[in-house]
């Protein structure tokens, strides 16, 4: 029966991590074209899209992005070819694997079967882990690793014996994966070994067995740690690097009567530490997690949170009700650091609140949200009123109704809000380059304006370009050191950002930019010619593809 | 008097939200309420824009069900409920009208979180009604039209020192922890002076007293 119930929750997963993968959302972004191209690039000839052999980071638009994905796309894009759904088969799979392990996780740690499979199933339709289990691949592959990891230690805490090297093959993994696991792990295993002290030392050879293990597998990763391109990606994204403006600061001073005031209250130390302190709450705020999400487009579902209106009930309730739990203390203290440490690689970051990057707070979310459950449940069976079953009732209407309005949102309202630009889902490329492609040949130059970032990714993508064609042509052109790079070009094309009244003057050149590049007026037919308008879902216009005589 | 109601008042006393309000007192007192509407323009026309988008799609009977002036209403009101919570008004920055907050602090101070928690804790485990009454005061917030209205949840953030107060109290008359009430003194101290200083340098530029 377990075992039917657990499938059933597969299924479940699976069912919601699968349904229109290739349409919603919309189209494929930059970081997910760019995973693709350079599986790609691996499989063609072993090398990334700048040429370097079997990198353990790929550099991309100088975002330098985790290699595991990669990796595991390459017999994914043998199999289906380079196509949406093979960058998005993946992270659907392993989401929906996640489920199911975490449901036993659950069960393995509290040993309560309702729990767990409650826990699964709310899982499963959670929108906060549908939004980054459906698209964007890598974060699904590290949180998978680390579900595999804590399960594994946990089965090996029980009597196990080669489970350990399992966790510990699986954390390094979660590493390799996305870098908020960079941070998330060791200080999640530090949180374990405080917790399990006893039981480690009572098996301390294996222990460090599995540590050497690890930290064997992790070698690698360091060197790439240290590499220059990292360290950019570190300070760019973190609060490391972040400077307060010169004249946020001169005004401070100048208002501060004596220098000694200045250097009390405005040092930095207390400055970004309240700056830390605010991000860290902010994850748990009320608006990010039912109101509003995050400000981000390609994290925000429209019109709600990262969780349901219902799951408010269901958190106070759940936590009112962790006494249920209260017998398993190590387990317990395992939840609840486990929902401490997990904002911690969105606090050290320059967002005011990230789902992505605190992305494994949704599992002991869920497990309080299904205590809560539970909780309910224990009232209605002790509570004699006639009248009990009106809660109830109120609870599963606004339960539905979320849910509904959650796959209204999802699969209709989010995507006809979040399709432009860089930290939306990029919409028009595709149908940009099927208009393009064909007529290269025909023009001198083809300019790709670089407004919405990233084009020379989808150009890469959607011509299935040669990657030994292109690794020599290679080359990322950055506007200043905090800016994140474009290619310059490849063949006749060139990605650069268009100047109207200059370029027009350019013979038999193709362009391609957005209406606030390429103004229509401007368009003299006597030099030039419309030749299409790509449009938005909503129907704005996207790009104008112009040719110029 | 009950210690734990002295300490409670002094808190109250000791916070950003009695001095900001008292610093505009002027202006303040002449300002308008803007009650909630629950007809203004801006609502309805969300509501069509996203219905016509709904029955583009040809499925105007969900777009009615889900997107109505109920349920708008109703997740607005949710809204403006839990707003009172987030740590991003309670602490950090309070109310978003540079009237009723230095924008430095919430009505609340960092340190005090803490000790909300414990006296959230000790209500519950003394099953006390307080709690219930505290929890329900945001609902006066989702009457004014402004998000994050401090005047509105002046009630809620009362409640709110008042069970600070709790933990405060009851973590004061352990007989053990003595570093940590020291740390606690001084870091409240280096708050208040945190406070005073943005209250009396940089306010009054931000709200054009100079």
């Amino acid at each position: 029966m377990k075992k039917i119930i657990f499938l059933l929750i597969f299924v479940v997963a699976l069912f919601f991590r699968f349904y229109k993968i290739t349409q919603v959302p919309l189209s494929l972004n930059w970081d997910e074209t760019a995973f693709g191209y350079n599986a790609y690039s691996v499989i063609q000839t072993g090398k990334d899209e700048y040429g370097t052999k079997l990198p353990l980071e790929f550099k991309s638009v100088g975002d330098y992005k985790c290699p595991l994905f990669v990796y595991f796309l390459v017999p994914v894009i043998k199999i289906f070819g380079l196509n949406e759904f093979s960058i998005r088969l993946l992270p659907s799979l392993f989401g929906a694997m996640s489920v199911v392990l975490f449901s036993l996780l659950v069960n393995d740690l509290f040993g309560n079967i309702s729990l767990s499979i409650l826990s699964g199933m709310l899982l499963a339709i959670s929108p906060w882990h549908l939004q980054f289990t459906r698209a964007q691949g890598d974060v699904a592959l590290g949180s998978f690793f680390v579900i595999l990891g804590l399960w594994s230690f946990n089965k090996w805490l029980k009597g196990g014996r080669w489970q350990i090297y399992l966790s510990s093959f699986s954390f390094s993994l979660a590493l390799y994966s996305y870098f908020s696991e960079r941070l998330f792990v060791p200080v999640l295993l530090l949180a374990i070994a405080a917790i399990y002290q006893k039981e480690i030392k009572k098996r301390l050879k294996p222990t460090i067995k599995a540590f050497l293990l690890g930290f064997l597998l992790c070698l690698p990763l360091v060197f790439s740690m240290l590499s220059s391109g990292q360290k950019g990606k570190i300070l760019m994204t973190t609060i490391f690097g972040y400077q307060r403006p010169d004249e946020y600061l001169q005004k401070m001073k100048r208002e501060d009567i004596f220098s000694g005031i200045f250097n009390l209250y405005h040092n930095q130390l207390v400055e970004y530490g309240l700056m830390v302190i605010d991000h860290y709450f902010n994850q748990f705020s009320p608006s990010f997690l039912f109101v509003k999400g995050p400000p981000d487009d390609r994290q925000k579902i429209y019109g709600m949170g990262m969780m349901f209106w219902s799951d408010v009930i269901l958190l106070v309730v759940g936590m009112a009700n962790i006494w249920l739990i209260k017998s398993k203390k190590k387990e317990t203290a395992l939840l609840f650091s486990w929902l401490a440490v997990a904002p911690l690689p969105a606090v050290i970051t320059r967002d005011p609140v990230h789902a992505r990057r605190a992305f494994e707070m949704v599992y002991p979310l869920m497990v309080i949200l299904a205590l809560g459950i539970l909780g309910i449940n224990k009232w209605y069976s002790r509570c004699k009123s006639k009248f009990r079953i009106i809660p109830i009732a109120v609870f599963l209407t606004i339960f539905f109704w979320s849910f509904g309005y959650y796959l209204l949102s999802y699969y209709l309202l989010t995507p006809l809000r979040t399709y432009q630009g860089p930290s939306g889902w990029q919409y028009g490329y595709k149908q940009l380059v099927e208009f393009v492609s064909p007529l290269k040949d025909k023009y001198n130059q083809v300019v790709i304006d670089t407004t919405y970032q990233g084009p020379y990714l989808f150009f890469l993508f959607y011509e299935k370009y040669d990657p030994a064609k292109y690794q020599p042509q290679a080359f990322l052109v950055k506007k200043d050191e905090w800016s994140l790079g474009e290619g310059r070009g490849y063949d006749n094309y060139q990605f650069r950002d268009i100047y109207w009244p200059r370029d027009r003057s350019l013979p038999k050149t193709l362009f391609a930019g957005p209406p606030e590049r390429i103004s229509k007026k401007d368009i003299d037919p006597k030099q030039s010619e419309l030749l299409t308008t790509i449009y938005f879902p909503d129907g704005k216009e996207a790009f104008y593809v112009v040719a110029t005589k | 008097m009950n210690l734990s109601i002295i300490i409670f008042i002094l808190l109250f006393l000791m916070s950003p939200t009695p001095w900001t309000l008292l610093f505009n007192f002027s202006r303040l007192s002449k300002a308008e309420i803007n009650f909630y509407k629950f007809n203004s323009p801006v609502f309805i026309s969300e509501i069509n824009f996203t219905r016509g988008q709904i029955k583009e799609a040809g499925i105007a009977i969900y777009g009615k069900i889900f997107i109505n002036k109920f349920t708008y209403f109703m997740k607005d009101a949710g809204q403006r409920y839990l707003e009172s919570f987030d740590s991003h008004f309670l602490f950090t920055q309070g109310d978003l009208s540079i009237e009723k907050s230095t924008r430095n602090s919430g009505p609340i101070y960092w340190i005090w979180l803490p000790f909300l928690g414990y006296g959230f804790y000790l209500c519950y485990k003394n099953r006390s009604k307080i709690l219930v009454f505290v929890l329900l005061l945001p609902i006066l917030g989702i009457l004014i039209r402004e998000e994050y209205e401090t005047f509105s949840r002046l009630p809620f953030i009362i409640g709110m020192y008042y069970i600070v107060g709790l933990g405060v109290t009851e973590f004061f008359n352990k007989k053990k922890y003595y570093w940590t009430k020291a740390l606690v003194l001084i870091l409240l101290v280096f708050e208040y002076s945190r406070f005073l200083h943005y209250l009396l340098l940089h306010y009054p530029y931000l709200v054009g007293r100079y």
